[in-house]
Parts: C-alpha cells; sequence; structure tokens
C-alpha cells in the first residue's frame, strides 16, 4: 500500500463553499465510509454589541440541512452525492456612517431578509489501486438572486512509498440577479466566473504520523461588488464598488497525529493572500478521544487573522480611488472559536451533535487593526445520523 | 522438509523479490481461535491461496466472503485457502472476525514478520502456491473481479498433480 | 500585517522542505499503516462538518477558500 493519498484541497479550500460534504479521498484503508448521512445545523449571529445607527441589530441566522450519500458501484468506482438546504434569515450590515468622534456606527438593513438556497453534488471517483485515483465532480447552487454552477477534476498519484501527489483544478460561472435591484438602484444582472488549480503533496512520517502541504491558487473575474451594501462618500452613498478581477494563493499544511490507540491530534495551518492586498492566517487543531461504548469527544480550537484590502474604508470624506468598500470583511479582524463535537457509534449507525461559539474583533488581530465595527460573533450547533452500508 | 522451508526463507530474505516462480517463503503461525500452530509445509502436496488481511483495510472486507465462496467451489479439489491476520494488535483482529466470521483457516502474525518475508506490496495481498509449494500467482490489491481471475489460475494448478 | 522580502523567502524555504521531505527515512510497511487508516486520522474525519465550517468561514471571513470554485458560491452575507 502506497502513501496516504492526499485529500481533495480543492474541496476543502473551496468547493466546500456549496456546503456539500468534502471527500477525503482515502484508499485501502478501514473507511469505506460508504452510507447515507444526514444534520440539520443552526447558524446564530449574535445581535450587534456595537452602537448601531438604524436597523434590527439582530443578525443572521441560518438552518441547513444536509444530505450525502456515498457508494460504491461497478470496479472499483465510487459515487458521491451531497445535497444542502438552507433557510436564511435576518439583517445584514448595510452601510457605515460616521459617528460622534467621527467613529464609524453600522447602519443594518431594516428589512428582515429571508431566503433559502438549495444545492447538490456529485462526484466520481475511479480507484486504481494504490492511492492512485481520479474524481470529477460537478455542483450546481441556487437562491433567488444567485445561481452558481462548478465543475472539477482531480488526480491522486503515489509517487512512492511514503509521498502522494495531489492535483486538480475546478471552474465556476455564477450569476447574480440581486432582488430590489431597481428599486435601490443596484445593477440588475451580473456574473463571475472563478478558475482554481490546486497541488499537494502528502508524506507519511511514521506509522502514527501523516502530513500534507498544499497549495492553491484561484483567479476571479466579473461583478465581485456586493451589490447589497454601501458606502458613504462625502455626502452621498455610493454602491460598494471593487475591481473586476481578483487572484489568490494559499499555502495549506496538515498534521495529523495518532497519540495512542485512542487518540489522535489534528493541526492545520494556513497563509493566504489576494490581489486586493488582504493577508491572513488560520491556525487550527483539534483533539480526537475515543471513549468506551463508542463515544467519541473532539474538542477544537480555531484561530484566524485577517489584515485589510487596500480599498477598505467605514466611510469616505470624497473619492481618492475608483474602488471603495465598507464589507467588514474585507477590514481587518481577529477571530477564535472553540467548538467541540460528540459522536456515539452503534453497530451501523452513528450520532453527531457539535456546538462552536466564534468571536471576531479588531483587537485579537495579529498586528492590530483599524476599526471595524461589523465583525460577528455567533454559535453553531448541530445534530445528524450516519449509516455506514 | 525443515531444510527446505529454511533455504527458501534464506532464498526470499536474499532475493528480496517473491515472485511467480520463487518458492514461497514457509511459515508457522498460531490461529485465532485455538493458538494451534499451523505452517505451510503441512499443505505441501495442495494448491494454496495465502491471503494476508487487516481489520483496517476496507477491500479485505469485501474479499473475505467471496474468498468463502471460492472454496466452497473448490470444496472437492486439493485446494486450501490461508488467511494471515497482520493487525498489530490482535485484539482488532479478533473483533473482526467476530463481526465477519472467516470460514477457513486464519491465523495471526501481529510482528509482520511473514508479510516482510512474502514481500507484500500492498493491502490486501494474496499469493497463489501450486502442490510443490512454489508462488504462481501474486495480487495486490483486491476487487471482485480478481476472484474469475483467481480461478482461471486455480483451475490450472489443481490440474497438475504433484509429484 | 505587512509581508516583508524576509517573510516571503522562509515561506518559500518552508514549502521547499516540505515538498522535498519525501526521501522517507525508514519506509513505512503496508501492513503497518493500520493507525493510518483509522477514520480519526484522515484529513476531514467529518466531511459534512469539514464542509458545514468551510461554508460559514468563506461567508463569514475574507480570504477563506475561494469564491465559487469547485462548488458554486453564494450570495452569501
Amino acid at each position: 500500500m502506497a502513501a496516504r493519498p492526499s485529500a481533495s484541497l480543492s474541496l476543502l479550500l473551496a468547493a466546500s463553499a456549496a456546503l456539500l460534504g468534502t471527500r477525503s479521498a482515502q484508499a485501502d484503508d478501514g473507511g469505506g465510509t460508504q452510507g447515507v448521512g444526514y444534520r440539520f445545523n443552526v447558524y446564530d449571529e449574535d445581535a450587534l454589541s456595537a452602537p448601531i445607527a438604524e436597523g434590527d441589530p439582530r443578525r443572521y441566522h441560518v438552518d441547513t440541512q444536509q444530505f450525502s450519500l456515498n457508494t460504491g458501484f461497478g470496479n472499483r468506482n465510487t459515487l458521491s452525492v451531497n445535497a444542502v438546504h438552507e433557510v436564511m434569515s435576518g439583517s445584514s450590515p448595510w452601510y457605515l456612517i460616521p459617528g460622534p468622534d467621527n467613529k464609524p456606527l453600522e447602519v443594518l438593513s431594516g428589512a428582515t431578509i429571508r431566503d433559502h438556497r438549495s444545492a447538490v453534488t456529485a462526484a466520481l471517483t475511479h480507484d486504481n489501486g494504490g492511492n492512485d485515483t481520479r474524481t470529477f465532480s460537478a455542483s450546481y447552487s441556487q437562491e433567488r438572486d444567485y445561481h452558481a454552477t462548478s465543475i472539477g477534476a482531480e488526480r491522486t498519484l503515489p509517487l512512492n512509498s511514503a509521498l502522494t501527489l495531489g492535483f486538480g483544478g475546478s471552474f465556476s460561472h455564477d450569476l447574480l440577479r440581486p432582488t430590489d435591484a431597481l428599486l435601490y438602484g443596484r445593477v440588475e444582472r451580473a456574473q463571475k466566473n472563478t478558475a482554481s488549480v490546486f497541488g499537494s503533496l502528502s508524506w507519511v512520517l511514521s506509522k502514527d504520523a501523516v502530513i500534507e502541504s498544499g497549495v492553491q491558487f484561484n483567479y476571479q473575474s466579473g461583478f465581485l461588488s456586493d451589490p447589497y451594501k454601501l458606502v458613504v462618500v462625502g455626502e452621498t452613498l455610493e454602491p460598494d464598488t471593487r475591481p473586476d478581477r481578483r487572484s489568490e494563493a494559499a499555502w495549506l499544511v496538515r498534521y495529523r497525529y495518532a497519540v495512542n490507540a485512542d487518540a489522535a491530534l489534528h493541526a492545520d495551518a494556513r497563509v493566504a493572500m489576494n490581489s486586493w492586498g488582504q493577508h491572513s492566517l488560520t491556525l487550527e487543531t483539534a483533539w480526537y478521544q475515543r471513549l468506551r461504548d463508542g463515544w467519541q469527544l473532539i474538542p477544537g480550537l480555531r484561530y484566524y487573522t485577517q489584515d485589510s484590502a487596500r480599498f477598505y474604508a467605514p466611510f469616505l470624506d470624497s473619492v481618492n480611488d475608483r474602488y471603495f468598500s465598507s464589507d467588514y470583511r474585507l477590514g481587518g479582524f481577529g477571530a477564535i472559536s472553540v467548538n467541540l463535537d460528540v459522536r456515539k457509534r452503534f453497530g451501523h449507525w452513528q450520532l453527531n451533535a457539535g456546538a462552536e461559539r466564534y468571536h471576531a474583533a479588531t483587537d485579537l488581530a495579529l498586528g492590530g487593526s483599524d476599526p471595524n465595527p461589523g465583525t460577528v460573533s455567533y454559535t453553531r450547533l448541530f445534530a445528524g445520523l450516519d449509516y455506514q452500508f | 522438509m525443515r531444510l527446505a522451508v529454511a533455504l527458501s526463507l534464506l532464498l526470499a530474505a536474499t532475493a528480496g523479490a517473491v515472485e511467480p516462480g520463487a518458492p514461497a517463503p514457509g511459515f508457522r503461525l498460531p490461529t485465532f481461535d485455538s493458538q494451534q500452530p499451523i505452517s505451510l509445509a503441512d499443505y505441501r502436496g495442495k494448491v494454496v491461496l495465502v491471503d494476508f488481511w487487516a481489520s483496517w483495510c476496507s477491500p479485505c472486507r469485501q474479499s473475505l466472503p467471496l474468498y468463502a465462496k471460492l472454496r466452497e467451489h473448490y470444496a472437492a479439489a486439493d485446494f486450501a485457502i490461508i488467511a494471515i491476520g497482520l493487525d498489530e494488535d490482535v485484539a482488532d483482529g479478533k473483533t473482526f472476525l467476530a463481526e465477519h466470521p472467516i470460514a477457513y483457516t486464519t491465523v495471526q502474525n501481529p510482528q509482520g514478520d511473514i508479510a516482510k518475508a512474502f514481500d507484500l506490496k500492498g493491502m490486501p495481498s494474496s499469493y497463489l502456491i501450486d502442490r510443490d509449494g512454489i508462488v504462481r500467482a501474486r495480487h495486490v490489491g483486491f476487487t471482485p473481479a480478481d476472484i474469475d481471475v483467481l480461478k482461471k489460475e486455480i483451475d490450472g494448478l489443481v490440474a497438475k498433480h504433484a509429484p | 500585517m505587512v509581508w516583508s522580502p524576509n517573510m516571503h523567502r522562509s515561506l518559500l524555504l518552508l514549502i521547499a522542505v516540505a515538498t522535498l521531505a519525501g526521501c522517507a527515512t525508514s519506509p513505512v510497511q503496508p501492513w503497518q499503516r493500520g493507525r493510518l487508516a483509522r477514520w480519526d486520522m484522515r484529513w476531514d474525519a467529518d466531511p459534512l462538518r469539514a464542509a458545514m465550517d468551510a461554508h460559514t468561514y468563506f461567508s463569514k471571513e475574507g480570504t477563506t477558500g475561494a469564491i465559487g470554485a469547485a462548488g458554486g458560491g453564494c450570495g452569501c452575507n
């Protein structure tokens, strides 16, 4: 048996944007994980604690259902189908205005958004044995104002008994039709294309440890602004205006260590940067502890930090650049999240549940950050059931 | 007999590759249930399929019931299957067997030295040995289609009688 | 956070080391891979959770993943 194959890196870094189950392309191992699964997730943002100028401070709430099916068919083939349905509601940051002392105050969308999104992904893998695999995938996602279609392909190849090479690419075409476009003077119809390539190398360090290093590059072009956001420029409100292209690069290193027969340690680190001037660092760790009677306890910790895009500003006195945005995601901040998952196995069935608490703030950013009042804190809960064939 | 086994082991060790045409390395391993030792030498004169498996190997799980059917197919012939479990923790192998009982002879080799002697290239691996103790076929990995290939190979070997 | 040329060089060095390190010291034999095959040793032990995580962080952070690549984007706010 050759080295462990690299996982579908692009699926982890990007594709999961569609909420679909990432497949870990494991061959020859004790997991086949052929079966069906269901998850119910609840995402609830904290009300904005900073003073606001206008709008409902209670932010976003999303209920998501995930369904997955993995089954083998024919000789050496696996089909993986994942579907997602989510219902979103709540208010969202709209723009920032200068408050007392010129400190930015948030204005949230007054009307409560209520929307739902459905998506499906299918992936077909052919396994030649020895961790030599080919995968093709396609997905479709739709909500009232947004449709996205994508396709992808990837390959894993053993280089020697310890090293496995993985590489692949994907392409996505998105169509945007903002709601109430005429009413609010938004763009009526726009599109966006994304091309992505990745390469990774995984290395079996010992009987108990593996490490993977991968890089990914993305290139986006089209309408990349947020049609629902505005920016105060002097006396007027202008639409969020971003460049029509963006390239990104990310480097991810993942480490897995079997501490003993009952526990494993995960540690991931990622650095990323984009052509809008943003850089980020992500550090994530988790401990997998097997207890008796089929119980598993998985605590985890994550730290994230990013800096601001060149053209980010809470508000402007006058236009000095073609581009401007006050979207908090283009500003600087740091975020810490703690999570705990619990699993219980009964024969072919498995029950899962978990909770995450996430808090983002400018004072958590590495190197500090300018004011960014829109940073988010949230609670996430999930429960689910899996059946293994 | 023991000299022949020792010689073939030595040959295997120095040659490094247990390929078709090479003598099968001898072994003497305890079974899972009775702990009675079984040795390959006991099967000289029969066609033997030696299959290396482990509880954590998912293609192995697929292969077991199909090998059991193969055994039934050749019940009247001089054919035997010896499954060698390679779980480093024997308890894992025992748990696996409790859930997926194997109908034919199953022995344990947690140290993995027999796998090394057979120059195992991947999991699972099976070796088809003729009546004279020579390896005639080696299969790395498993898919259901392998059973048909095995049948043809076994037919050929069973047809030849021992000297 | 400002990225100096030194940081770029260190990064490249790290990538080189990580990728060249494939020359294994003593290889792990195929029958010794039981622990590596454990479900808790996978890159994504829980694929559904990994997908949910990636989507959440992608929606709420600026640089996570890539919008729309290989999986369809969303108009996430």
